[in-house]
């Protein structure tokens, strides 16, 4: 099967101070379609970095990046934007950072709710990455959810159909007339996740989705991804956590800006022969 | 197994099998599976050494069940035993002497040694998320706590496969 998501020799050099810094050293990367992989390694590894040049939030110093069969790594900025919109969805660990907002986005944003038509949204080239901003403070779940959706050419009524689903998929029907303060951690972030997924992407990418959650709150994210993932959602996430990691069917092991190792997630351990393995009851 | 019985027993006397259902209650799957042998096996060395005391209570038309108590000594026993810092060495690791064993006769490379490590590590946390996650969340919190902490030690052992990467091996 063709891959969803393809890297080949992908590489990112940064001069933070001058000096080179190899964040990324010719990472070659496969997302089959429906599969779920995290990338794993202790910081500065580079695995954000692959995260971000995957869904062009970054450019590469060098190599290439496929989406879909397409190459998108020449892509300009507009193009990439459209991309972004249909076929990437994204969750980060910060969901309520408003202030990445332009002054001019966030003084449009109520326009564009309020029924301008995507063909003149599109024309103006306005929000060009809405999806991947996180909650927007004044406008409501419901709000938030769809405004991708709109973004990307969907009707209203399609729009609150999708979006409507996902709530209720996310058990948050409840929460959508309020303003995402008044939500719990664990909340936002399945906000974050609804407008990731309402336009049914092609890949979800996740930069440590539960680095900024208790555990309780962390394991719930997690139990979604899984569902959706079963579902058939193509999921690249990254983290520190080898918890987090260990959900995947494939964790990728990165170090120093290379892929060290690949391991597969294997089902029908005996888990309570693990657990003897590990720890035992001493009296 | 023998403060474990103290401690039911502190409770209330009773006999063998509500010990063992009392064990498989309070661990739920931690414990390792008892048979008769083993329990009745405890309780006769409990009460050779005076902790415990028995006598039969007969029952209509069965053989007379064997109840136990706690005895003063079996109580004071139980308190040393509890009020007692735990000590003492509680990671076995046969892994950390392959590494150092393997660095030293060049039987095996470290590296590798330690990435197949990760792998059965990444593994047993995905074996035992699986086992938290079937338990009832209504149910006991000790099996939940006992997975949870087994958790933590492979967390950490990850972390530690970093660090030995880091300092065994040079040129990685």
């Amino acid at each position: 099967m063709n891959p969803i998501l393809m890297t080949k020799s992908l590489s990112k050099t940064y001069h933070p101070n001058g000096a080179a810094v190899r964040a990324l050293r010719e990472v070659d990367l496969a997302l089959a379609p429906g599969e779920f992989v995290t990338v794993m390694g202790p910081s500065g590894c580079g695995k954000s970095t692959l995260l971000h040049l995957s869904g062009g939030l970054d450019r590469p110093t060098s190599g290439e990046v496929y989406l879909n069969g397409a190459r998108v790594d020449t892509l300009s900025e507009a193009g990439w934007a459209v991309l972004r919109r249909r076929q990437v969805g994204f969750v980060f660990q910060f969901f309520n950072l408003i202030g990445n907002l332009t002054v001019a986005d966030n003084v449009e944003l109520p326009a564009l709710l309020a029924g301008v038509s995507s063909n003149e949204l599109r024309r103006r080239q306005v929000g060009f990455v809405f999806q991947f901003f996180n909650l927007i403070g004044n406008l409501t779940v419901a709000d938030n959810v769809e405004l991708p959706a709109l973004l990307a050419g969907a009707s209203s009524n399609e729009a609150r159909r999708r979006r409507q689903a996902l709530l209720a998929d996310l058990s948050i029907t409840d929460k959508a007339d309020i303003v995402p303060s008044q939500l719990s951690g664990g909340e936002q972030q399945r906000v974050a996740l609804a407008r990731a997924l309402i336009n049914q992407p092609a890949v979800l990418l996740a930069d440590e989705p539960t680095g900024n959650l208790d555990s309780q709150s962390s394991a719930e994210v997690l139990a979604l991804l899984q569902r959706m993932n079963v579902q058939g959602q193509a999921i690249l996430l990254v983290t520190h956590d080898a918890r987090v990691a260990s959900v995947a069917n494939r964790v990728i092991y990165m170090r120093d800006g290379q892929v060290k190792d690949e391991i597969r997630i294997e089902k029908g351990r005996d888990p309570q022969a693990v657990l003897a393995s590990i720890v035992q009851l001493e009296v | 197994m023998r403060y474990a019985f103290l401690a039911l027993l502190a409770r209330q006397p009773a006999h063998g099998y509500e010990l063992k259902q009392a064990l498989e209650n309070a661990f739920g799957p931690l414990w390792p599976p008892l048979n008769a042998g083993q329990i009745y096996t405890t309780l006769a060395r409990l009460e050779r050494d005076g902790l415990v005391q028995s006598h039969d209570v007969p029952q209509a038309g069965r053989p007379g069940k064997r109840v136990y108590e706690l005895t003063p000594q079996g109580r004071q026993a139980l308190q040393v035993w509890v009020a007692e810092s735990t000590t003492g060495p509680r990671l076995k690791d046969e892994f950390f002497m392959k590494v150092i064993l393997a660095r030293l006769s060049g039987v095996a490379q470290p590296p590798a040694l330690i990435e197949r490590q990760r792998r059965e590590y990444l593994q047993s946390l995905r074996d035992l998320d699986n086992l938290a996650a079937s338990l009832p969340p209504d149910g006991d919190p000790a099996a939940a706590l006992f997975i949870e902490g087994a958790i933590l030690r492979l967390q950490a052992d990850l972390k530690w496969l970093d660090l030995c990467e880091d300092r065994l091996i040079a040129n990685r």
